[in-house]
């Protein structure tokens, strides 16, 4: 700690109990532990230090950006560093010539398409916490939107990175480049969860606003019917720039909270968003709107001024907190499936709701299949946190057994790793440690997330069976 | 054409770090004339080829190492659906496997994305010969690091792919090219107007004092552009430029003599400047990727630093900085321990800076 205070200025260094305690957890609030200390570095140098004392004396460090991760990829640990990036928050340059902006790690996801708006450009991936989470962050987990369906996620929207390794080395991945020379360091970083480097600038892809934007809601009576309904548009040759779906419970939560609207009675909506000329929305909108209606929709409104528009979105992005108000608590999953496989996924979410007997809403990422199944608890009762967490984790395998995964975009950190070693094998998740070690050798950064020992999923893996064969044959306790 | 030859590939491998010998993984060959040497025993994926799965309105393709990117793309096309990159083909001989591999892009790459943006997944066996599974058939997968994307552009250092799911996407419904007489740095300022507007651009390609521009998208979309933007309307073979097939690209041709001259690809930020090579020089990617045969190593790689990119040359490695390929060196060896797979990753030839 003296050393850590001879490095950094006593404004940037947090050791006190209270001041601690916004630091505890990230969005995942039900898994909390108290770091040993807090460094708020505000120049790369001082991050450069925080590295070196804590390489020094075997200091694990935990980067933080916003702290809105929902998998506790930031959860501190008790005898480690937190690092936060937050004061890093210069927008560094907007450059439209070349269609990019350098920020700064803690610089808010919103704020770089707030500060690019002036030359019509915007950045593409918005994730709903855009306002408050950090572009450090985005990279960090890898994070979409509502409209990675047609302008992709983080990984296709940046172009460089400033990278510093545990070993203090710093890299200068791509910048304002559509190419890099050798391996694709970049393309790995991405997802990686704080895990193999700190992101201290970002280069991010910067887009034209699209001229026109139509919203369209559809009613369905049958959420079977809305899953075809999806595969039809994407089938006609049309990506519409978001495709969101709602099941009853969650339509009925969002209208009660945002008043957005919504038709209270439907099994199911489907809210579309089309971008384009004035020409090409007509005659999509047309398109779309006759699959809708051929597919069984019995209401379909469309929304054409940017009032109507953002109002049939509020209650979208604004679901999460609304089925936070019809519950005391609730637990927010994040698989992806095979879209065809949707409404067989959803019966046996029903069928496990009733095991468990604890409700569950469905909000859906309808064009690319990431499902976010809420499921609604009271922790106050003893047992239901776990009853939830055992339920969740079911969900996830579900997903993984028809063909899909255990996070879209939320991330492992420490919720999934169990679900982890229903994903991969031995060989799996030993290929993830030595791709780690080549970065990060001491295992300093972000230890304990992401990836989960051998030893935990063998101690897992009588439950945990992959592909009809034990997880881990080679392992001698079995 | 279909045919599983996963056991026997991951089996050579093991017979290989059995007996220590070195391998080099190939698809089809069709890139050996761009790539430096390599050593070892080839081992070819070619035979292991076909699609494993596809469902159109999924938008994901999985398909098998050894694929002519031809065959793909031809089932493909009877779903009105293409690849979601530009990768070059060599008119149609490339697997599979080998786009994956080398991660090369075509002139549509600030468009469409690179080979990396649409890879999803994939089967592949590394230097222990283990077969592994990374990523899958959807869309949206951060579970673990991404792998799958690392192996886009790995020549082959990290191990043998066996299968590849990538993402694709709906054929534009028109194709349309529009010409202009422009010298390189008026358009490039063109370029660069034109990124704060929304517009189907799908490919550039400048040379000699003519600028090619390729529009695709929606019908509408591509008439309210040709609209926009005049030009005149033309023909251009974009599979050549993609390909390397244009005479530009032969050092002994009809666009010129381009002597002992050696062809050197600059990547650099698009709005860089111009400078005139006249008839050595092609642009493309909107100012992003410049062709230029030039005879002076030293003076491309002062002039690309300068300018905030990278060189390189075909058959010769690019440089790294040393950081970045040491790290690299020691991704290479947490798959390939044993150093068993020979490669034309640029990760082995040490340079100064
Ligand atoms: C209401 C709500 C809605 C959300 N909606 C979405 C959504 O639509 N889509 C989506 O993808 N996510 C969503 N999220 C999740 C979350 O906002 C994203 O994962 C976001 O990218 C996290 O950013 P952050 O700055 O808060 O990172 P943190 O939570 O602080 O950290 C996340 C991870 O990144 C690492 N990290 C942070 N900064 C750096 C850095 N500079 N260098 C290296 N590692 C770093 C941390 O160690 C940690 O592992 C939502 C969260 C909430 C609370």
């Amino acid at each position: 700690m003296r050393a850590l205070k001879k490095a950094l200025p006593a404004s940037c260094l947090i050791t006190d109990g209270p001041g601690l305690r916004p630091y505890e957890c990230d969005g995942l609030t039900a898994i909390r532990e108290a770091p040993w200390l807090v460094a708020l570095p505000e120049t790369e140098a001082q991050v450069a230090a925080v590295l070196a004392v804590c390489r020094e004396h075997g200091v694990s460090v935990v980067p933080r950006g916003a702290g809105t991760g929902l998998s506790g990829g930031a959860r501190p640990h008790a005898d480690g560093v937190v690092l936060g990036l937050s004061r890093m928050n210069r927008i560094l340059e907007i450059d439209p010539a070349n269609g990019i902006a350098r920020v700064e790690p803690g610089v808010r996801n919103l704020a770089i398409s707030e500060a690019a708006a002036e030359f019509g450009l915007y950045y593409a991936p918005d994730p709903s916490s855009q306002i408050a989470c950090s572009i450090g962050g985005n990279v960090a987990e890898n994070s979409g939107g509502v409209h990675c369906l047609k302008y992709g996620l983080t990984v296709h929207n940046v172009l460089g990175a400033r990278v510093m390794l545990m070993n203090g080395e710093v890299l200068e991945l791509g910048g304002p480049l559509y190419d890099t020379p050798g391996l694709d360091l970049l393309a790995v970083l991405c997802g990686s969860e704080g895990m193999l480097g700190l992101v201290l600038e970002v280069t991010v892809a910067l887009l034209p606003k699209p001229p026109e934007v139509a919203v369209l809601l559809a009613a369905f009576a049958d959420v079977g019917a809305a899953g075809q309904a999806v595969a039809d548009i994407i089938g006609a040759g049309i990506i519409p720039a978001g495709m969101e779906m709602m099941d009853r419970l969650a339509v009925q939560a969002a209208e009660a909270f945002a008043k957005a609207g919504y038709p209270e009675d439907a099994a199911a909506i489907l809210l579309i968003e089309l971008d384009g000329s004035e020409t090409e929305l007509a005659r999509q909108g047309a398109v779309v709107e006759r699959l809708l209606s051929e597919g069984g929709a019995y209401q379909i409104d469309v929304a054409r001024d940017a009032d109507a528009q953002a109002r049939l979105w509020k209650g979208r992005k604004s679901a999460f907190p609304a089925v936070g108000r019809i519950a005391p608590d609730y637990y927010c999953m994040d698989g992806t499936i095979p879209r065809h496989r949707l409404a067989e996924v959803l019966t046996e979410i029903d069928s496990l709701s009733e095991e468990y007997g604890l409700q569950v809403a469905n909000v859906f990422h309808a064009g690319d299949g990431n499902l976010h199944p809420l499921i609604l608890f009271d922790a106050n009762k003893p047992g239901e946190l776990e009853r939830t967490e055992e339920m969740g984790g079911r969900i996830l395998e579900l997903c993984v057994a028809v063909g899909g995964t255990v996070t879209g975009e939320h991330g492992v950190g420490v919720e999934k790793l169990n679900q982890m070693c229903v994903q991969f094998n031995g060989a799996e998740l030993s290929q993830f440690f030595r791709l780690k070690s080549a970065w990060d050798p001491d295992e300093l950064l972000n230890p304990g997330k992401g990836i989960p020992t051998l030893t935990r999923c063998g101690e897992l893996g009588g439950m945990h069976v992959r592909h009809g064969e034990l997880p881990f044959p080679d392992l001698e306790r079995f | 054409m279909s045919q599983d030859s996963s056991e026997r590939l991951t089996a050579a491998v093991r017979d290989a770090v059995a007996d220590g010998r070195r391998l080099t993984v190939a698809g089809a060959g069709s890139k050996r004339n761009i790539l430096p040497g390599t050593s070892g025993d080839m081992l070819t994926t070619m035979e292991h080829a076909g699609i494993v799965s596809y469902d159109p309105a999924e938008l994901v393709i999985t398909a098998r190492a050894g694929t002519p990117i031809k065959a793909l793309q031809a089932e493909l096309a009877l779903h009105n659906q293409r690849l979601a990159c530009d990768p070059p083909q060599f008119l149609g001989q490339g697997t599979v496997g080998g786009m994956v591999a080398a991660g090369l892009s075509g002139p549509g790459r600030p468009w469409t994305g690179a080979v990396r943006d649409a890879v999803l997944g994939v089967v592949m066996v590394n230097g222990l010969g283990e077969q592994l599974t990374f990523g899958g058939q959807v869309m949206k997968n951060v579970a673990g690091y991404d792998v799958s994307r690392l192996m886009a552009g790995s020549f082959g250092a990290l191990g043998v792919l066996l299968e590849v799911s990538l993402r694709v996407a709906p054929v534009w419904e028109d194709d349309v090219t529009i010409a202009f007489d422009l010298s390189a740095a008026k358009a490039l300022d063109r370029c660069a107007a034109w990124r704060q507007h929304y517009l189907p651009l799908q490919g550039s390609w400048w040379h000699g004092g003519r600028f090619h521009v390729r529009l695709g998208g929606s019908a509408a979309s591509v008439a309210a552009a040709m609209h926009q933007l005049g030009g005149e309307r033309v023909d251009f073979p974009w599979d050549h430029v993609r390909d390397h097939a244009l005479d530009f690209f032969k050092p002994l041709s009809a666009s010129g003599d381009h002597g002992d001259k050696t062809l050197w690809r600059l990547v650099v930020p698009p709005a860089a400047p111009m400078v005139e090579a006249y008839d050595d020089m092609a642009v493309m990617w909107a100012g992003g990727l410049r062709w230029w045969w030039h005879d002076d190593e030293e003076a491309i790689q002062t002039h690309v630093k300068a300018m905030g990119g990278w060189a390189w040359a075909m058959e010769r490695a690019p440089r790294l900085p040393a950081a970045e390929r040491a790290l690299m060196r020691r991704i290479k060896a947490s798959f390939d321990p044993a150093g068993l797979f020979g490669s034309a990753l640029p990760i082995e030839v040490d340079h100064a800076d």
